[in-house]
């Protein structure tokens, strides 16, 4: 979401600014200009860089915008009554941050951690502020640049998989990487809500 | 005349070049656009084509906010020039320019002015008398339709505005009461006066008209104040407050008015207090002899001693008064000197100086300490470190943990304000209930200077206002009654604070009639909270009265309410994670101490186990802790779990049961009871082990963990690790569903 207003907002200053035609032009052309540019960014939205990392032996990459810093596995404290896929909270110097089981949240089967399992830190946008969370995944891999032309618009699968929060998939040297929509994939979920205790 | 046509579209050809090769914001050349712009318009000024004047004015101001950074979008500009040449030829061949240029005076005006004018927008319809719209005649229509795009940077200049003038007004109250008791104070006078000047050189900036126009009007009086063209007495002090009052109301109407573009002063009107400032300066008074007056008030001279020397201070003006009153031995040359000091006692108020901060920055700071705290408890006790022989690494090592713990008190100190501005604020407080009570209230204030956490100061405020209005009005006799009890006629209230064993004290007390057991007792049988023949011991007596809706004012007085607000009081006071006592003694008045912890981030807490959780109850809701033996412990239907303690049957509930985790011990007589109050209510909580008291700093979960239920925070432990801080509300709230 946010690559995208950035990417909006500085093509239209260098329009303003900089990109001044020999003549005065008219209102109308220039904000003709501007439109262009708007769709062109919305098109343009999901080319950039990903982190990308694995995930019961599936790649998934998230943009690299949204994310602050990967960390090793560190003791978690667990939280009660909360869902099964938040793990707990850590003490990342200081800050005391939820930790989501990313297995979990898609519904994989839970591993036993190992020394590849890496706590990637991501913000995400909150109703007000940004908040910071911290997603377990199996082992993170490289930052990957996509081209739009790599990045293709995710197939339905039916009503047994919500790709809600899938931007697309990316093709890279025969393999398919997924695209998460960070911020969805945290959004939904309320972390508080749980059902009652069995 | 002929040459002039040519003059003016060579200048717009060169503004335009100008404006196509110009890059971003380069201003050389914005300033010899201004000049072009400027030469246009007084070559112009002979036209009948008022048009394209008021165009080339347009475009003249827009020019100037881009050179002022006001805004950086030059469409405006270049559409507005493109106009301005084909204007021009068409005036060159004769020919009528028949376009509407509204719409592009509009976009200029619009976006020149930026939001202010959006705010004043209201205040233009209401406000017939002002002179903004006669200021900028093009860009009155403007006025109409307001630009909703609020520019980033006018946001930031207005709220600076709001924040800086409701701070200013704040130091002004209390140097107004500074005043009233020692009117020769310059320091306070000046101080009055900058805040109102700042609020009206920025206003007007802004172009918020009504502030600045009552800013204005109180600056004026304060002036002459200044000028000693006329002296502060009540009324003027009445008046002074008044202004203050309504501006801090107009300007924090600000931000809700920036919103929805509403007027501001819907309700306010400034006209009326405009008008008795007027009044005033009408009834100009002369200056009075400070010395004369003092000394008078003193009673070491006589009336008719001060007139005469007055007199012969007329006719030999370089003469000071206090001179020719020991010349004529009116008064002895102690007692002038006494009168001049007492003259400049009036204290020049300590300026610190002062960094502003924000608060996230602050936290950062207090959450880094922290963790350089743990890591540098960790590298001492890492096994490698502890067998060190080096003796000078031994040292070096010391002195890191010298300076490590001198930063964390540092920093927890960075959020610590005296408590001295909740004190200053109720001397208003007292000033305004001696007026409408009638009765003679003197405020004495002892331990300004004692520090507290800054959020412990705001939330402070109004508790000391619930419980100084009923000092006043409940606990305060009339003069003729105090007379009659041998009191001296005028009441004291006094504000004290002080440190006690990590706690802050705050003491409200009163030399008043105290509290009437009696009446308490009557009081709550008839309102039924407690029963007819409940004998209760005399601290609880008086604890009633922060029982909601209980009030023993016998009449209801429009200063203090209802009775609502002694609950109120308590309420806040908890939520401080304070605790407030009354101490009495009939006849003689009574004493509210609260309690508070020294700052809101820190708590003391209890470390407990159960399973292999750890979690940490605040140590101010554990009433006590025992081992549990099997003949304290009854179920009800099975179910239902109740401990016999100290002859009270309390509820009880399992913490591993509650919380769903691994049940620790089985055996119930292996377990830890723990009892705890929350809001008056009592239940045993079980665990399996209690480890230890700790000071802890509470942190926030993050927004997505806030609303787990039973958990108010995190904590950071001594190993680095986070425990989580039990919520008793929460833990109420599990176990009754």
């Amino acid at each position: 979401m946010s690559v995208s207003q950035k990417t909006g907002g500085i093509l239209e200053k260098s329009g303003t600014q900089h990109d001044i035609p020999e003549t005065l032009i008219p209102v109308g052309d220039l904000q003709g200009q501007k439109k262009l540019q708007e769709s062109l960014s919305i098109i343009t939205d999901r080319e950039g860089k990903y982190l990308t990392f694995t995930l019961d032996g599936e790649e998934y990459g998230i943009g690299i915008l949204k994310i602050k810093e990967i960390i090793g596995m560190m003791p978690i404290t667990s939280v009660p009554r909360t869902p099964g896929y938040v793990k707990g909270v850590i003490n990342l110097r200081g800050k005391v941050i939820p930790i989501v089981d990313l297995r979990l949240r898609f519904n994989m089967q839970s591993i036993e951690y190992t020394d590849r399992t890496c706590i990637i830190v991501v913000e995400i946008e909150g109703q007000d502020i940004t908040c910071t969370i911290g997603i377990v995944v199996d082992s993170v891999s490289e930052v990957l640049n996509f081209k739009n032309e790599e990045i293709e618009n995710t197939p339905s699968f039916g009503t047994n998989l919500n790709t809600r929060y899938i931007l697309g998939m990316a093709k890279m040297e025969g393999k398919v990487k997924i695209l998460l929509d960070i911020d969805e994939v945290l959004q939904t979920s309320d972390f508080a809500t749980i059902a009652e205790p069995a | 005349m002929t040459d002039k046509p040519i003059d003016i579209g060579k200048k717009i050809e060169e503004i335009a070049l100008n404006l196509i090769t110009m890059e971003g914001e380069d201003i050389p050349i914005i300033g010899d656009m201004l000049n072009g712009l400027k030469d246009i318009a007084s070559a112009c000024n002979g036209f009948e084509e008022t048009n394209f004047k008021d165009l080339v004015d347009a475009l003249y101001f827009y020019l100037e906010k881009i050179a002022l950074r006001e805004t950086v979008d030059f469409q405006p500009l270049e559409t507005g020039l493109e106009h301005l040449q084909r204007y021009y030829q068409c005036i060159g061949n004769q020919t009528d320019y028949t376009i509407n240029l509204t719409p592009i005076l509009k976009t200029l005006g619009a976006q020149a002015q930026g939001p202010p004018e959006q705010v004043a927008n209201g205040q233009e319809q209401t406000d017939a008398d002002s002179c903004q719209t006669s200021q900028e005649p093009f860009s009155s229509e403007t006025f109409n339709s307001p630009d909703p795009n609020l520019n980033d940077e006018d946001r930031e200049i207005i709220n600076d505005f709001i924040s800086e003038s409701l701070e200013g007004l704040a130091i002004v109250e209390v140097s107004l009461i500074d005043l009233e008791q020692n009117p020769d104070d310059k320091e306070s006078i000046n101080a009055i006066f900058r805040c109102f000047h700042t609020i009206k050189g920025v206003s007007s900036f802004l172009e918020f008209m009504r502030i600045n126009h009552l800013a204005h009007e109180a600056e004026n009086l304060l002036e002459k104040i200044r000028c000693r063209d006329l002296t502060i007495n009540e009324e003027i002090t009445d008046i002074i407050l008044d202004s203050m009052d309504l501006l801090k109301r107009l300007i924090s109407r600000i931000p809700q008015a920036m919103e929805t573009g509403a007027c501001l002063d819907i309700g306010l009107n400034i006209a009326p207090l405009v008008k008795r400032i007027e009044q005033i300066h009408d009834q100009t008074e002369l200056s009075q002899q400070p010395v004369g007056q003092i000394m008078l008030n003193q009673g070491s001279i006589t009336k008719d001693d001060l007139n005469s020397a007055l007199e012969i201070q007329k006719q030999n003006p370089q003469a000071k008064l206090g001179e020719i009153l020991i010349e004529h031995e009116a008064a002895s040359s102690k007692q002038v000197m006494a009168a001049i000091r007492t003259q400049k006692k009036s204290p020049a108020r300590t300026r610190e100086l002062q960094v502003k901060v924000d608060t996230d920055k602050l936290d950062t700071l207090v959450d880094l300490t922290g963790e350089l705290v743990i890591a540098q408890a960790m590298l001492r006790q890492h096994p490698y470190v502890q067998s060190l022989t080096d003796q000078r690494l031994v040292h070096t090592l010391g002195q890191l943990n010298q300076i490590t713990s001198g930063l964390q008190k540092m920093s927890m100190s960075l959020r610590m304000v005296p408590i001295k501005s909740a004190f200053q604020k109720m001397i208003r407080l007292v000033r305004d209930l001696t007026r409408h009570s009638g009765k003679n209230v003197q405020l004495l204030m002892e331990g300004e200077d004692t520090e507290i956490d800054r959020n412990v100061v705001d939330e402070l405020y109004e508790p000391m206002v619930h419980m100084i209005r009923n000092c006043v009005d409940h606990g305060l006799e009339s003069c003729e009654d105090r007379i009659k009890a041998g009191k001296e006629p005028t009441g004291k209230i006094g504000l004290k604070a002080y440190h006690r064993g990590g706690n802050i004290i705050v003491e409200i007390s009163d030399d008043g009639k105290g509290l009437d057991k009696n009446n308490i007792l009557k009081n709550a049988i008839s309102k039924g909270l407690i029963d007819q023949d409940a004998r209760l011991p005399d601290n609880e007596i008086y604890n009633l009265i922060f029982q909601p809706g209980f009030s023993t004012a016998n009449q209801v007085s429009e200063i203090s309410g209802r009775g609502v607000g002694m609950d109120v009081v308590k309420k806040g006071i908890e939520t401080l994670r304070g605790r407030v006592d009354i101490n009495t003694s009939p006849g003689m008045g009574s004493t509210f101490v609260i309690r508070l912890p020294l700052t809101l981030a820190i708590i003391e807490g209890m470390l407990v186990r159960t399973g292999n959780e750890r979690y940490i109850i605040p140590a101010l809701s554990i009433i006590e802790s025992f081992r549990l033996t099997p003949e304290q412990y009854f179920t009800v239907e099975g179910k239902g779990e109740l401990i016999y303690s100290r002859g009270a049957l309390i509820p009880m509930v399992r913490l591993d049961r509650l919380f769903n985790l691994e049940p620790g011990e089985n055996d119930i007589s292996d377990k830890i009871a723990v009892t705890l109050e929350h809001d008056g209510k009592r239940m045993c909580l079980l665990l399996d082990e209690l480890l230890g008291k700790e000071e802890i700093v509470i942190k926030s979960m993050g927004e997505r963990m806030k609303d787990v239920k039973g958990i108010a925070g995190g904590a950071i432990l001594g190993d680095g690790k986070v425990g989580l801080i039990i919520d008793m509300a929460g833990i109420w709230n599990l176990t009754m569903n």
